[in-house]
C-alpha cells in the first residue's frame, strides 16, 4: 500500500527581470538590500539576469497572497524611483529566459521532509508534470511554442536525476526539505495561486501516481497542438490536448474546488476565473501578442490594482474539434428523416388546401378536402350556410 | 457549445418559444442573451409578413455556412429570402452562424412553425454530429 506524503506547507519563489529606460537588463537594486531585511521573506539576485523574491513558507494561502502583494509593492516603488521597468510575467514566450515562479511543498511551517518523505512526495506528483506545463506554459507573439518550455529540463542538474532520470524530471530535492516544482513561470500572483491549487489538489489525490514521459514531450514540445494519452477501461487512448485537460479537470475538479475555496473572498474570484478558464482555454491563447509595454503595465496593475492579467483580454474560445462536414449526403440524410415525418405531411396537406382555394381547383387538394374546398368555393352555397 | 437564441424575443412574439422548442428536440442550449461565444449560433427574429420583389415570403435567411445547408433545407417547403442581417452577432461567428426572420405567417401557424421546427432540429443534430 502507497503510504500518504501529507504536505501542509508551501511557498513560491517569483523571479522578476528588471529592463533600464534603455531596455537593458539590469540585474539589481542596491536599495534593495536595505528591504531584503524588512520582508517577511528572501529577496535576492539570482543567478539568473533578475531579482527574485520566496515568500515565507506559509501554511494558509491568503498570508502567502498578502505577503506577495505587499512584499512587490515596496520593491516596485524602488524599480520605480529608478525609473526602471520589472515584469513579473516570466510566461512572456518570446523570450527564452526561464524567469520563474516555483512552487514548493514542505511538510509543516516548521518541519521539513526527511529524504524518503521527499521522495514519496516527488513519486505522488509524478504524473502531474504534463497538466502543470499545460497550465503554465505560454507563446511568443511570432512562435507557435513556449520556447521556454523545452528547457524544462534544467533541472537534471540536481542530484535526484542520478536517481531516476526517467521519473520526476520537474519536481526537485532542494536544501529547504521541501518538494519543488520547477514548471510555473513567474506570472501574475492569482495564477501562480490556481497553479498551487492544481498541484495540491494532486497530491491531496495520490492514487494518480503514474505518468507518461510522452506526454510530458508532448507538452514540451507541441503544447497545445499535442497528442496526449489518458488511461482507459479499454487501455491507453491518445486524445487531444483539451480532451486530456477535460479528462484531468474531470478528476480533480472536487478537490481544485476545495483548495480554491480556502482562499479568501479577495483572491477566490480571480483565482476561480483562471479555473474556468483552463476548462476551456489556455493561457497561451490569450498571451499572443503582448508587448513589453504592456507586460510593464500589467505588472504595475497587478501589484497596485490586485488584478489578474485575464482582466479585460478578449478571450479566446478553444472550439472542440470538427470530423466531417455538412456535405450532400448529409443534406439528403436531413431531408429523408424531415419528409419522414407527421408533421410534414400535414403541412403539405395545408399547403395543397391553400392552393386548392387560390386556383379554385378542388382537385389539388387532397382527396379528404376536396369537398371542403367545393363548399368554400361555391358561393352559393356558403351564402346558405351562412 | 451549440446556441439557439432569441435576443429580440420580447419584440418579436413567439421566437423565443421557437427556440426553446429546437433547442430542447435537438439536444442543444438555448438562450436570449446576445452571446459572444459558441461553436454554432442559430439566431431566430421575427418580421411581419411581406411582399419582395413581389413574391410572399416566408422566412428571410442568413445562412453564412459553407454548406447553406438551412437554405437548402428549408427552400425546399417554405418561401426563402436570403440576405444579410447586420445584428450584434453577426458578425461574430464568421461561418457558423445562421439567422432566420420568421414572418407571422410561420410564427402563428401550427403547420409552418412544426416544419421550421423540425428542420432546425434535424440540421442541428447533423452539425452536432460533427464535433466531438
Amino acid at each position: 500500500m502507497i503510504k500518504i506524503i501529507k504536505t501542509k506547507s508551501f511557498g513560491v519563489e517569483v523571479e522578476f527581470p528588471l529592463w533600464d529606460e534603455n531596455w537593458k537588463y539590469q540585474s539589481w537594486i542596491q536599495k534593495f538590500d536595505a528591504l531584503a531585511g524588512k520582508l517577511p521573506g528572501k529577496l535576492y539576485h539570482d543567478a539568473t539576469p533578475c531579482g527574485e523574491y520566496a515568500t515565507d513558507k506559509n501554511d494558509n494561502y491568503n498570508k502567502m497572497m498578502d505577503e506577495l502583494f505587499d512584499a512587490f509593492k515596496q520593491i516596485k516603488e524602488l524599480v520605480d524611483e529608478k525609473s526602471w521597468s520589472m515584469f513579473l510575467v516570466g510566461s512572456y514566450g518570446s523570450t527564452n529566459q526561464t524567469w520563474s515562479g516555483h512552487m514548493h511543498l514542505g511538510k509543516t511551517k516548521n518541519q521539513r521532509f526527511k529524504p524518503e518523505e521527499n521522495m514519496g512526495l516527488r513519486q505522488q506528483m509524478h504524473g502531474a508534470q504534463t497538466l502543470i506545463e499545460l497550465i503554465s506554459q505560454n507563446k511568443g507573439a511570432t512562435d507557435t511554442k513556449d520556447r521556454r518550455a523545452t528547457k524544462r529540463d534544467y533541472f537534471r542538474y540536481y542530484d535526484f536525476w542520478k536517481d531516476d532520470p526517467e521519473r520526476n524530471v520537474t519536481f526537485a530535492n532542494n536544501d529547504l526539505g521541501t518538494v519543488e516544482c520547477r514548471i510555473p513561470p513567474s506570472s501574475d500572483f492569482f495564477h501562480l495561486g490556481y497553479v498551487l491549487s492544481v498541484m495540491r489538489a494532486w497530491a491531496n489525490s495520490h492514487e494518480y501516481t503514474y505518468g507518461f514521459k510522452a506526454n510530458w514531450n508532448q507538452a514540451k514540445y507541441e503544447g497545445t497542438d499535442g497528442k496526449y494519452m489518458i488511461p482507459t477501461k479499454g487501455g491507453i487512448e491518445i486524445v487531444n490536448y483539451q480532451e486530456y485537460m477535460v479528462y484531468w479537470m474531470d478528476i480533480l475538479e472536487e478537490n481544485i474546488l476545495e483548495e480554491i475555496k480556502k482562499f479568501n473572498q479577495k483572491y477566490r474570484p480571480k483565482i476561480m476565473e483562471y479555473h474556468e478558464l483552463f476548462k476551456n482555454t489556455n493561457l497561451s491563447d490569450i498571451m499572443t501578442g503582448w508587448t513589453r509595454q504592456k507586460l510593464a503595465a500589467k505588472t504595475d496593475k497587478i501589484i497596485n490594482k490586485k488584478v489578474s492579467f485575464i482582466d479585460g483580454l478578449n478571450l479566446k474560445t478553444m472550439f472542440p474539434s470538427i470530423k466531417g462536414k455538412i456535405d450532400t449526403e448529409r443534406v439528403a440524410e436531413i431531408i429523408n428523416v424531415i419528409d419522414g415525418m407527421k408533421e410534414t405531411e400535414s403541412f403539405k396537406k395545408m399547403k395543397l388546401f391553400q392552393e386548392a382555394i387560390k386556383r379554385g381547383r378542388p382537385g389539388l387538394a387532397k382527396p379528404e378536402d376536396r369537398d371542403k374546398v367545393k363548399f368554400f368555393l361555391n358561393k352559393k352555397n356558403l351564402k346558405e350556410a351562412i | 457549445m451549440i446556441y439557439v437564441c432569441a435576443p429580440q424575443f420580447q419584440r418579436e412574439e413567439l421566437t423565443a418559444e421557437i427556440g426553446y422548442e429546437i433547442a430542447q428536440k435537438a439536444g442543444v442550449e438555448f438562450t436570449t442573451e446576445e452571446i459572444d461565444e459558441g461553436f454554432f449560433v442559430l439566431e431566430l427574429g421575427g418580421i411581419e409578413d411581406k411582399l419582395l420583389n413581389g413574391v410572399i415570403t416566408d422566412i428571410m435567411i442568413q445562412d453564412k455556412t459553407k454548406s447553406k445547408v438551412f437554405t437548402q433545407v428549408l427552400s425546399r417547403s417554405l418561401k426563402v429570402a436570403r440576405c444579410d442581417f447586420q445584428t450584434a452577432l453577426s458578425g461574430n461567428f464568421g461561418e457558423r452562424y445562421v439567422r432566420i426572420e420568421m414572418t407571422n405567417k410561420v410564427r402563428y401557424s401550427k403547420e409552418y412553425r412544426e416544419l421550421l421546427v423540425n428542420c432546425c432540429v434535424e440540421i442541428l443534430k447533423q452539425i452536432k454530429k460533427l464535433v466531438r
